[in-house]
């Protein structure tokens, strides 16, 4: 008999809407690619990744996973499948880091003793052994993304859907996380960001995919991308600058 | 170092609880032994005592078994609150569920005052009925007007539950203005929350001790998801867990703790606030054991304070109710730990 082929597990929206906020958007996110979701401030990126995490179900359309409702997909199975982070976590309750970061060793059905190994090895190579005991609600904003990060990355999920990780972080920080998210992505991991900054994703191997009013305008590698229509969706002027010294392209606007 | 960092917090907390779990029982001896006539604890354990002593002790020990049922719950289903609605500062009187038990409880007192013998095992019975069941139409109407597109809204819940406690004590004013003499009295009692009502019965006791074991019980062994929604909805979504799913049962259970807490002592307040913050404070925010070590420390707070209550009586001249004297230490208890906490923050 002839092994099966594994199926990729693919991401689809299919004429997805919520409300007036995400209009018929349908779209395919394959395993193995970071894909930026860009887009104007209430563009509908967030609620978009909350369609896709199955926090939100759609007022028409689907969002499928491997061919799944990812609405339907019971809590145990979804922990080691699909990871998100929302744009706000705010609590006022002392979790630690340390615990804050083990729910997603747990999410991935480590014991107890494991997920506390695990997460603590993570902050470590995040350089974040020193905040492990420190309460969340004290950190600053950066730190909490941080430590977020680092939750998204002990739960290694098939998916990952991280919506503004970088925000509040420092460049290098911020820099350095999207490199270890782009590095997940080429090891099969599907890589789902939203950001702001679009330099940040202007990578090899990431694509953007542009949000406008609710409405998908363009999926396309990052580098390729139609700098005309990030300009009229932003409305102001783009251009894609080579700089030679850091040997890369940069977005600038005038 | 950081080995031992990862290993001790659990074992603070087991060390916790049966800390607090030796000292509820030396707690209880002292309970059981003092008061306006004392057995000395030898008498207890070697149950040598005389007719008039056992039916005395009896008495005690049935109030001490409400005390802990009572404070348990409160605690318990304090902290449960406090996690639905991801607000450290939230009680168990809160979301209106205890509103309506006042409602029920005194709604079937009015027409008990002409068909039923005051203090009466059979009033008791009837008032826990009908309160028992004013909570549980109170949570279901709340649950009902907070569900927005298959969700509880949260913030529609609490703001909701504020509005219909205010609701709840108009009727429960009302009410009060019809009812005269000892009637009144013994409302005035139970909504003040008090644990000397002799009438209650045994049955009513265990019945609430029963669902205190069994809510924690539950509750602890939802710890991991718990974790995860007082972090937040869409990070417990996000973290692997339901968060729908699991805001609905914690609403049932906590609503049946306060149920039962509620039914057979009233409004014994600051319980259900300062026990869950203090364990909080002294062994973290995480909820495998923390409703273990709630319900210990609530049921400890509860006899202790009642102890006190007791032993003041010849001092005042009346019975204190409990609930009065859990507020008084509680209050003033909960703006210290509030301030500290704050400084502390300040500081680091």
């Amino acid at each position: 008999m002839r092994p099966v082929a594994e199926e990729p597990l693919l991401l689809r929206c299919d004429g997805v809407s919520f409300g007036s906020i995400v209009d018929e958007v349908t779209l395919e996110f394959r395993p193995g690619r970071l894909v930026a979701l860009v887009g104007p401030n209430g563009a509908g990126k967030s609620t978009l990744m909350k369609l896709l995490s199955g926090y939100l179900r759609p007022t028409a359309g689907r969002v499928t996973l491997g061919g799944r409702d990812v609405h339907a997909i019971p809590g145990a199975q979804r922990g080691p499948l699909l990871g998100y982070l929302p744009q706000h976590v705010e609590t006022s309750f002392p979790f630690t880091v340390l615990e804050l970061v083990r729910m997603g060793a747990l999410a991935r059905g480590l014991s107890e003793r494991e997920a506390s190994r695990e997460a603590m090895a993570t902050l470590e190579e995040m350089g974040l052994g020193d905040l492990a005991r420190r309460p969340y609600p004290v950190l600053s904003g950066g730190e909490r993304r941080l430590t977020l990060a680092a939750k998204s990355l002990v739960q290694r999920p098939a998916w990952m859907l991280l919506d503004e990780p970088t925000e509040g972080m420092d460049w290098n920080n911020a820099r350095k996380l999207i490199h270890v998210l782009a590095e997940a992505a080429a090891s099969g991991v599907g890589v789902v960001v939203v950001v702001h900054d679009l330099n940040q994703v202007l990578l090899p191997h990431a694509w953007m995919a542009l949000i406008s009013e609710g409405r998908m305008v363009e999926l396309a590698p990052a580098l390729q991308f139609d700098v005309d229509l990030l300009s009229r969706a932003f409305g102001c002027r783009f251009h894609l600058v080579d700089v030679p010294a850091i040997g890369r392209k940069v977005l600038v606007q005038r | 170092m950081r080995n031992e960092i990862r290993h001790r917090e659990p074992v603070a907390g087991w060390v916790g609880v049966l800390a607090l779990a030796v000292g509820l029982v030396v707690l209880l001896m002292a309970y059981l032994s003092l008061g306006h006539v004392s057995l000395t604890p030898l008498d207890l354990l070697t149950g040598e005592l005389d007719a008039t002593y056992g039916l005395l002790l009896e008495l005690r020990l049935k109030r001490a078994a409400m005390a802990i049922g009572v404070g348990a719950s409160l605690a318990v289903s304090g902290c449960a609150f406090q996690a639905l609605l991801r607000n450290a500062l939230a009680d168990p009187f809160i979301v209106g569920v205890s509103g309506g038990a006042a409602v029920g409880g005194t709604l079937v007192m009015l027409p008990l005052a002409s068909l039923v013998a005051l203090g009466s095992a059979l009033q008791a019975t009837v008032v826990f009925a009908g309160s028992f069941a004013g909570a549980l139409g109170a949570t279901v109407l709340l649950f009902g007007m907070s569900w927005v597109r298959g969700m509880i809204a949260t913030n529609h819940l609490l703001l909701m539950g504020v509005v219909f406690n205010f609701f709840a004590s108009a009727v429960v004013m009302f009410m009060k203005s019809l009812l005269v003499g000892h009637r009144l009295h013994e409302v005035l009692f139970w909504l003040m929350g008090t644990l000397a009502s002799e009438s209650v019965s045994w049955g009513l006791v265990l019945l609430v001790a029963a669902i205190a074991v069994w809510g924690t019980m539950l509750l602890s062994a939802w710890g991991r998801g718990l974790d995860a929604l007082a972090v937040g909805e869409e990070f417990a979504h996000g973290t692997g867990v339901d968060p729908e799913r699991l805001k609905r049962r914690l609403f049932v259970v906590a609503a049946l703790l306060v149920a039962g807490a509620v039914s057979i002592a009233g409004f014994v307040g600051f319980v259900g606030l300062v026990v869950p913050h203090m364990m909080r404070l002294v062994f973290g925010a995480r909820h495998r054991l923390l409703f273990a070590l709630c319900a210990l420390g609530g049921a400890f707070f509860l006899l202790a304070s009642d102890l006190v209550a007791r032993l003041i009586t010849p001092l005042v001249g009346t019975q204190l109710p409990v609930g009065v004297l859990t507020s008084l230490v509680g209050g003033p208890l909960f703006i210290v730990m509030l301030v500290r906490a704050q400084r502390h923050e300040v500081v680091s």
